[in-house]
């Protein structure tokens, strides 16, 4: 699919999720409703926002990294933008360099966690 | 006797560590309602999380290996249904199911890059047990086989996200899902309203921030808590272990505890299959609920 993007972020992103975050009209439904705010630097409207205006501080955000992808959000907006794709998007833009966010020899207690749980962070937060 | 309907079972690991009772429970309860969970021959890990990056299939890999292996067995055991317990196995194998159905050329992609297995055709369906509690058996069916009622015993059930969302994969309403709450009635137990039944538990951050779990697990618990509930039922062994562990490492910011079960638990313990139950878990519901069958 051929879509203009203003910007080369946002076509990043776009290439990776398939989302057009110029679809955003700000209106704040998925950060009322994220489960994780308290935890996060940026609101994921503002990282959408940023995105829009190309900027690229939004990679050094702590937002993706906290945003666990529990869908809440992308059930309720109403674009039908698909917000976590969005996250996921800016999570792959650092993994693909080679930087992972958490290094899997240094977790302690390691044989205390649940396999479903070592899966999952390996696959969201290492490259 | 009437021949048991058999039914293609799909694992996943932490069924087979930490979620083990949720199991041995489940395969009694289904047994019981007269259908048999035949395990999926060389199963291997679903991947836990979908792959949400369109322009990879590469986290699709592992969950279409398991649906080839599905349709292997489907030829023997004469089924194309396979079901899972785990929210999150469920999520993942349903959703790149259905993605491989409508994408003819990822679909081409997968099979080419596994060419030591068959082709995957897309005629697998994937179905969460409790949506063949609902639309197989039917919990009208199900209440008649009780043997020991739930006493109106206050149950908090927790969906979490997975089973529920996005609307497309999920088994109910992703905002206001009811089925476990009408199973649960089912039994005569009591299905507490509370508004946190599909926030998330924090998911896989108690690898790697265990503090952000812990204060989801005290807000989900707490809201059930004071709405008067003595069990939290869930279906998910991540949430299982998150709500557990949370409450552990809260202590004295909860008031007090609630006990934390999967749904096939009480289910296990309504039609009286006490074999199935570990021993600590029907001394709790025995002590909450009350004891003869």
């Amino acid at each position: 699919m051929e879509v203009e993007m203003p910007n080369e972020l946002a076509e990043k992103i776009f290439m990776i999720s398939g989302q057009n975050v110029y679809a955003c009209y700000q209106c704040g439904k998925c950060s009322a409703g994220c489960p994780f705010t308290d935890y996060m630097d940026l609101l994921p409207n503002v990282v959408i926002h940023k995105i829009q205006l190309r900027d690229e501080r939004v990679l050094e955000a702590k937002t993706p990294w906290i945003c666990a992808a529990c869908f809440t959000c992308s059930t309720r907006c109403p674009r039908n933008l698909d917000i976590s794709k969005i996250m996921e998007a800016l999570r792959q833009i650092t993994l693909r360099k080679g930087i992972d966010r958490i290094k899997l020899k240094k977790l302690e207690k390691i044989e205390e966690l649940p396999t479903i749980a070592l899966v999952a962070a390996s696959r969201k937060l290492t490259g | 006797m009437k021949k048991m309907r058999k039914i293609m079972y799909y694992p996943g690991c932490t069924i087979k560590t930490y979620g083990q009772r949720y199991e041995k429970t489940a395969i009694a309860v289904a047994k019981a309602l007269g259908f048999e969970l035949i395990e999926l021959p060389r199963w291997n890990c679903c991947g836990v999380v979908y792959g949400l990056s369109e322009d990879s299939v590469f986290h699709h890999i592992a969950p279409t290996r398991n649906l080839i292996r599905a349709q292997e067995f489907s030829r023997e055991l004469g089924t194309n249904d396979l079901t899972t317990l785990c929210s999150m196995c469920y999520h993942v194998l349903k959703r790149v199911n259905d993605y491989l159905r409508s994408n003819p050329e990822a679909l081409e992609k997968l099979n080419k890059f596994m060419d030591d297995e068959e082709d995957y055709e897309g005629g697998i369906n994937v179905v969460h047990y409790l949506t063949i509690l609902r639309d197989d058996i039917g919990f009208d069916k199900i209440s008649e086989k009780v043997r020991r009622r739930l006493n109106g015993a206050k149950v908090a059930c927790y969906y979490g996200c997975m089973l529920v969302k996005p609307r497309e994969t999920g088994i109910d309403d992703p905002e206001d899902p009811l089925i476990m709450d009408e199973l649960m009635e089912s039994l005569g137990a009591e299905a507490i309203d509370y508004p946190f039944k599909t926030e998330c538990c924090g998911a896989y951050h108690i690898v790697s921030d265990k503090e952000i779990v812990k204060k989801r697990a005290v807000k989900i618990i707490k809201a059930a808590l004071d709405r008067g509930a003595e069990i939290i039922a869930t279906t998910c062994p991540l949430c299982h272990y998150n709500l557990e562990k949370g409450m552990e490492m809260a202590g004295k910011e909860l008031r007090r505890k609630v006990l934390l079960v999967y749904f096939t638990e009480l289910l296990a313990f309504a039609l009286g299959l006490d074999d199935s139950l570990e021993k600590n878990v029907l001394k709790e519901l025995k002590r909450l609920i009350g004891g003869e069958k």
